[in-house]
């Protein structure tokens, strides 16, 4: 079968691999209909996530049709069509049990090592380097998806795969970040990015009923669409985003900060050439420009609510800050089997699209050059879709 | 010799091994240097010191000097039995003598280990798995089997360093049903040991605490583990990730594993792309990222 696999720092290949077959009892093995790259995706093309290998098969978001189960899987049939989530939960460990499934105990074939890096070790996740598992990715003709019988999510017939696609990953980490911020009436909530987890939080915020939303970003384009989204936005590129966002909400600051840009931050301030300079002489492993101007501008009291991806260590983090104004800080992998079926039935009821954010599609072959048009953001891109 | 008529299990010895824990030093005064070599390196270190300091002598010359004193070196551990090499490591190789308990003899050369792991099942089936001793090869992965014959003595047999089999028997010596079992090995196996595991209820007994101890002397003793540490075998890690094999087992009935699964071709010649940013050997990696963040004082920058 064809395979979208990681060489190297942005090189991706699309290559002949053999297709995965059933390992353990409650496996099932999908026939992928599409996948989508993922901003996170973005941080591996870049190489800033260490622990990946040549020939590792990419992708974590993706939805099929079963074609084989294993024999203690009771819960899936051949043929069903499924959405399956990103991380992978055993759900029978304490951490599953408490609907926590990003913090699985049972899933990572490589703890020993995550517990090395991080004191314990998180979910196994689909596609995202050894550290977290080593598990072929979904950006596949075919993927072993093992605990899927816990793990996937059954569609109805009737919705198209844009619909429900990003039910794997991006719109439940949207709607946590969103709950994450703990919202009250009439609260202010700023985003920073604008990418699909950025626009997507704005869609959750409003269905939330956050009072206003303000989304920041420096990609016209994703402004236009942030703003279509119900948001006011600031152009990160004018500069002075503090004062802007003092101003725009009388002095206070908002009352919840979203990062859902992560660590990979753009930008031209201070702190972004010296972090840059740092990441590239291996020095630092995130950039977290966008997570320094959330809890700066935050209000006292308020919350800062990070979706967007940190995998290492961070310098200057403005922890007097956070600590003076009293904030909360919310952060982690999203807990998707938590909010899968809840988002599925607000998209069966007609109250949510997240497909709106899709801009390219095309098929597995194209996929280095569309890894390569997302990471330049070029031709307006926003969000890939491809259809093995 | 049948250590078991004059030895109490190892949960109610600590009164009794008290006066025994005294006797060696009763026998050497402060002067004389203690013995910390066993018996059969003595031997060795003492033919070893005679060849090379009749090898020495005989050349001559100032490097036959040198190992003519080395050669005195080694005559004199083997007549003193004692090396300060060892004595700076805390390492004592006797063997173990009459007078000393298995649980003493394994403190004093065993390597010791105790590792525990939080369970989401309750104690009662944790410990109805193990009890059945044949399921301890299901989960660790150096144990080969565990037989157990009609009078409740438990053969183990378990891989060994150059795909070796080290076998011995042992006895139960404390059985609590869903809390705790206790074993020992008997004289006349490859290897001495005493362990235990306990189930001790947490959250109200839906979940448990799964704590294992070991204490086993192979015949390189802690040498042997030093170097088998070096070389990547932690006898803490391998039972840290025998208990964890054991919770995949009890919650979720599989060890996770990508064993099978397809990938990309990968250059044969070309190592796999290891981490950048931070080994994930022993060194510290908090205190790395610290030094690497340094200075950390320098003012915030926007």
């Amino acid at each position: 079968m064809k395979a979208v696999c990681w060489y190297g720092t942005k090189d991706v290949r699309v290559e002949s691999v053999p297709e995965p077959q059933i390992i353990g009892p409650r496996d099932a093995v999908i026939r992928v209909t599409s996948c989508a790259i993922c901003g996170s995706d973005l941080h591996l093309y870049d190489g800033y996530v260490p622990t990946m290998e040549k020939g590792d098969i990419l992708g974590h978001e993706f939805m099929g049709e079963v074609v084989a189960v294993g024999t203690e899987n009771l819960r899936l049939k051949e043929g069903q069509r499924v959405v399956i989530p990103f991380n992978i939960g055993c759900g029978n460990c304490f951490f599953c049990r408490n609907d926590y499934w990003s913090l699985c105990d049972n899933s990572n074939p490589n703890a020993a090592m995550a517990e090395k890096v991080y004191g314990h070790s998180p979910a196994g996740l689909f596609g995202y380097s050894h550290l977290f598992g080593g598990y072929a990715g979904g950006q596949a003709e075919y993927v072993r998806v093992p605990f899927a019988d816990v793990g996937a999510l059954v569609i109805p017939e009737e919705i198209p795969d844009e619909k429900v696609l990003f039910l794997g990953d991006i719109l439940p980490t949207a709607y946590q970040a969103a709950l994450n911020c703990d919202l009250r009436a009439g609260d202010t909530v700023a985003v920073w990015g604008c990418g699909p987890v950025g626009l997507l939080t704005v869609t959750c915020l409003t269905m939330l009923g956050a009072g206003r939303v303000i989304a920041i970003d420096r990609v016209p384009e994703r402004l236009e669409m942030a703003r279509r989204s119900g948001a006011e936005t600031i152009d990160e590129s004018q500069g002075e985003v503090l004062e802007k966002l003092r101003e725009m909400t009388g002095g206070r600051g908002p009352d919840a900060c979203v990062d859902a840009v992560g660590m990979e931050a753009h930008g031209t301030a201070l702190d972004n050439l010296y972090d840059w300079a740092k990441q590239t002489a291996m020095l630092e492993t995130d950039r977290p420009h966008a997570l320094r101007q959330a809890i700066q501008a935050c209000r006292k009291g308020g919350t800062v609510s990070i979706p967007g991806v940190y995998g290492g260590f961070i310098d200057k983090m403005p922890i007097g800050a956070a600590f003076q104004k009293g904030l909360t800080l919310k952060m982690g992998q999203t807990h998707v089997h938590k909010y899968m079926r809840p988002l599925l039935e607000k998209i069966v009821a007609g109250e949510l699209d997240p497909s709106f954010i899709i801009t390219h599609r095309g098929g597995l072959d194209q996929a280095p050059e569309l890894y390569k048009t997302f990471r330049d953001k070029a031709e307006s891109c926003v969000k890939v879709v491809l259809n093995p | 010799m049948m250590e078991s008529n004059e030895e109490t299990p190892r949960n109610e010895m600590s009164a009794g091994a008290t006066p025994r824990e005294e006797a060696p030093r009763a026998g050497g005064t402060l002067k004389r240097p203690k013995v910390n070599v066993g018996t059969a390196e003595r031997v060795a270190s003492g033919i070893a010191g005679a060849i090379l300091a009749g090898y020495g002598l005989k050349r001559k010359s100032l490097l036959g000097g040198a190992l003519a004193l080395v050669g005195g070196e080694l005559i004199f551990r083997a007549a003193s039995g004692h090396c300060p090499v060892y004595n700076a490591l805390e390492v004592d190789t006797r063997e173990r003598g009459e007078e000393e308990s298995l649980e003493e003899f394994l403190d004093r050369r065993g390597i010791n280990v105790a590792r525990s792991v939080t369970v989401h099942r309750a104690p009662a089936e944790l410990y109805a798995y193990w009890r059945d001793f044949r399921n301890l090869a299901s989960f660790m992965d150096d144990v080969e089997s565990v037989d157990t014959n009609e009078d409740g003595l438990l053969h183990w047999r378990v891989k060994g360093p150059q795909s070796t089999v080290l076998a011995w028997d042992a006895e139960i010596v404390d059985d609590r049903p869903d809390a705790s079992i206790a074993w020992r090995s008997l004289p006349g196996g490859d290897v001495d040991t005493v362990g235990s595991v306990s189930f001790e209820p947490a959250r109200g007994g839906s979940e448990t605490v799964v704590r294992v101890e070991m204490r086993y002397s192979v015949p390189s003793g802690k040498i042997g583990a030093t170097l088998s540490k070096l070389l990547g075998k932690d006898p803490s890690e391998e039972v840290l990730d025998g208990l964890r094999h054991f919770k995949y087992m009890m919650e979720a009935g599989q060890k996770p594993t990508t064993d099978g699964q397809p990938c990309g071709k990968q250059d044969a010649s070309a190592a796999p792309e290891r981490p950048r940013h931070f080994g994930f050997g022993s060194r510290d990696i908090v205190e790395q990222a610290s030094w690497e963040s340094f200075p950390a004082s320098d003012p915030p920058a926007y």
